[in-house]
């Protein structure tokens, strides 16, 4: 029964399925990356550095010779993670924060929006380095970096929809019924806000995909020689005239997953609102 | 006729609320209310349906809120029986779990008063599993049984309340009013959302459920032409104060308060109209619930008042015909006549 809506679900809409298609193979390329790879993604060939895209290298070749095209597969893994990561602990935070603030309301509220505030202040890049500053390089304190930068918007966003439904007659009917309070807030508050947590997460997985980037461009996230969309564009900067495919592709890739991901987002949320749809 | 069996007791039964305030006074450190409701005192007899009437903002939401116990009053109490619900300051009495098997509410906006998300046989379940009456599995018969008390087949249980019209949704918000059995129903506005052609079908059905369970109803409207088919006894709000307490019948046939007989004369439905057979709009403008008169409240309004009414609240009493009225003239009209019959009597 539900494997069916979906089914139809997919016929009826190409944008949710085309954009669907694309996630679930950078998914699949993510966790079976090294055996897709055609190469070994660190295999240096001495002699063949800087090649263009042939029927050998794909994607042609870097600076060591190395497989950009068996980089880029091995690569999405890391960008998948870490941004799933960040939108995991985003979402999931800021969802229990807005919905405790929203639901409660009043100076509850108004203090804990405050705290958002102030977190929110940080620019995402310099809580990154901020982070790495503390516990050194690598992906998790990007992460949790990011993650805690986008969470007041993400609890925001709750908070003020949390706000809306609690003014609706069913959550004071579920008073009446003498619901607990918990139960209203999760069984009643909380769906109704689902929509936007999906929106939410769509937009910071995209914001996640190039913030990320952006911190391993700067050599403060995955570090080399494990391969990394953002730590390939670093090194690719130094041969941009030379070799414009090292930039071009590893920027495609993260142009493509961030356009396919906020489209599957957009077609999640119509398709998860049963109110939405007629 | 014997003495009325009473239900609820409100006394006395005040409900302010905080003005939002601007800068000035903020920093002056003024503070203000509304004065919703004003110094209630009323009795829901046990199986009547008392309409409480009175134009938008008049005070009827917050009585009812405050007898459900959505909301604490600032002063009075309110008893079911022998049992204190509410007294100044402080919800007494049953637990929050224990007064939802007492007090029930069927809301203006159905629309809002059901969850979108969920399927009608959910939203009818909960109270019985919340509760601990029965299992899910046996839960699924009460949905059934509740859907058909209130007029709906069974299929509805499996339809989100998007699918269904207005009508159905607020049949499914009375069949979940009902769920836990309670003995009190304050329907607020039930039918103000409803086309209305499905308004007579929804008051129907509460006055049929009135009888068949001996509920205790307190049926609020705006509309004085509802009033008629569905109460036993009309109870009339004008900025938070009581102005009139009446047999239905009584409300339609007798020289009522000035505020009553005004509203009776502005509802197009009734065509009670004036001598000049015209329909006449209530003049002047309803006093604020900030800065309420220290007379009678309508006196800004009424044609019979003069600067007497304005001196002293007029205190609501029992009028030889029957009935309360809170109104100088009523109540002089009313000794007038009875020391006329009297002399009358006697020469
Ligand atoms: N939560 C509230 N906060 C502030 N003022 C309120 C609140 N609820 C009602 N009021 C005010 O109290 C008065 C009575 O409102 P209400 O009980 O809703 O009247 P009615 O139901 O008769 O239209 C109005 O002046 C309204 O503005
Ligand atoms: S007391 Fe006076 S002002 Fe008030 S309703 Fe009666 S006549 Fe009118
Ligand atoms: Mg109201």
């Amino acid at each position: 029964m539900r494997t069916a809506a979906v089914l139809s679900a997919l016929r009826r809409d190409p944008a949710l399925a085309i954009s669907a298609g694309l996630v679930v193979i950078f998914v699949i390329i993510a966790v079976f990356g090294p055996w897709i790879a055609p190469q070994d993604p660190n295999q240096i060939n001495p002699g063949s550095n800087y090649l263009p895209p042939s029927g050998d290298f794909w994607f042609g070749t870097d600076r060591s010779g190395r497989d950009l095209f068996s980089r880029l597969i091995v690569g999405t893994r890391m960008a998948l993670l870490g941004a799933f990561a960040v939108v995991v602990i985003d979402v999931g935070l800021g969802t229990v924060y807005g919905l405790i603030a929203g639901y409660i309301g009043g100076r509850v509220d108004n203090i804990m929006m405050r705290i958002g505030d102030i977190l929110l202040s940080f620019p995402a890049l310099i809580m990154g380095v901020l982070f790495v500053a503390i516990f050194g390089p690598g992906l998790i304190p990007v992460v949790v970096g990011l993650a805690l930068v986008y969470m007041p918007t993400a609890a925001r966003v709750v908070r003020s929809q949390a706000r809306i439904q609690t003014k609706e007659q069913y959550v004071e009917a579920g008073r009446l019924l003498g619901y607990s309070p918990l139960r209203i807030a999760l069984r009643h508050v909380l769906p109704n806000c689902l929509s936007q947590i999906i929106v939410q997460a769509s937009i910071v997985l995209a914001y996640a995909v190039v913030d990320l980037a952006a911190l391993s461009f700067l050599g403060l996230g995955v570090q080399p020689p494990t391969p990394d969309w953002g730590n390939m564009l670093a090194e690719a900067q130094k041969s941009m005239l030379l070799a414009p495919w090292l930039a071009i592709f590893p920027a495609l890739a993260i142009i493509i997953l961030v356009l396919a991901w906020n489209v599957f987002g957009a077609r999640l949320r119509y398709h998860l609102d049963p109110t939405e749809r007629r | 006729m014997s003495a009325p069996d009473i239900h609820v007791s409100v006394k006395e039964l005040r409900m302010l609320f905080p003005v939002k305030r601007g800068l000035r006074d903020r920093v002056l450190g003024v503070k203000q209310w509304v004065h919703a409701v004003d110094g209630v005192s009323l009795d829901l007899h046990r199986g009547e349906c008392l309409a409480l009437v009175g134009e938008s903002g008049s005070g009827k939401t917050t009585l009812a809120n405050c007898i459900a116990g959505s909301l604490v009053p600032v002063a009075g109490e309110i008893w079911l029986d022998d049992v204190m619900l509410a007294r100044a300051g402080a919800l007494t009495g049953p637990s929050a779990r224990e007064r939802a098997r007492l007090v029930q509410v069927i809301f203006q906006d159905p629309t809002s008063a059901l969850n979108r998300r969920l399927r009608v046989g959910s939203v009818l379940a909960e109270p019985f599993l919340v509760h601990k009456i029965c299992n899910r599995a046996e839960a699924t018969a009460r949905v059934e049984a509740l859907l058909a008390r209130v007029g709906l087949p069974p299929e509805t249980a499996e339809h989100y309340s998007h699918e269904l019209n207005a009508s159905q949704r607020q049949r499914v918000v009375i069949a979940r009013a009902l769920a836990l059995e309670p003995r009190v129903l304050i329907a607020d506005e039930p039918i103000a959302k409803l086309d209305v052609s499905m308004q007579g079908q929804i008051l129907n059905l509460i006055d049929q459920l009135r009888r068949e369970l001996d509920l205790s109803v307190i049926f609020i409207t705006h509309d004085l032409s509802v009033v008629r088919q569905i109460a036993t006894r009309v109870a009339v709000l004008y900025l938070g104060q009581l102005m009139e307490l009446q047999e239905t019948e009584a409300f339609f046939g007798s020289e009522g308060h000035p505020y009553s007989q005004a509203l009776l004369r502005s509802t197009p439905r009734l065509r009670v109209t004036a001598e000049d057979g015209e329909l006449h709009t209530i003049k002047g403008e309803i006093p604020s619930p900030i800065d309420v008169p220290p007379g009678c409240p309508f006196l800004s309004r009424c044609p019979e008042g003069d600067d007497d009414c304005g001196r002293t609240r007029p205190p609501l009493q029992a009028r030889s015909a029957g009935g309360l009225v809170a109104c100088f003239k009523r109540a002089a009209a009313d000794l007038a006549a009875t020391d006329g019959a009297a002399t009358g009597s006697h020469g």
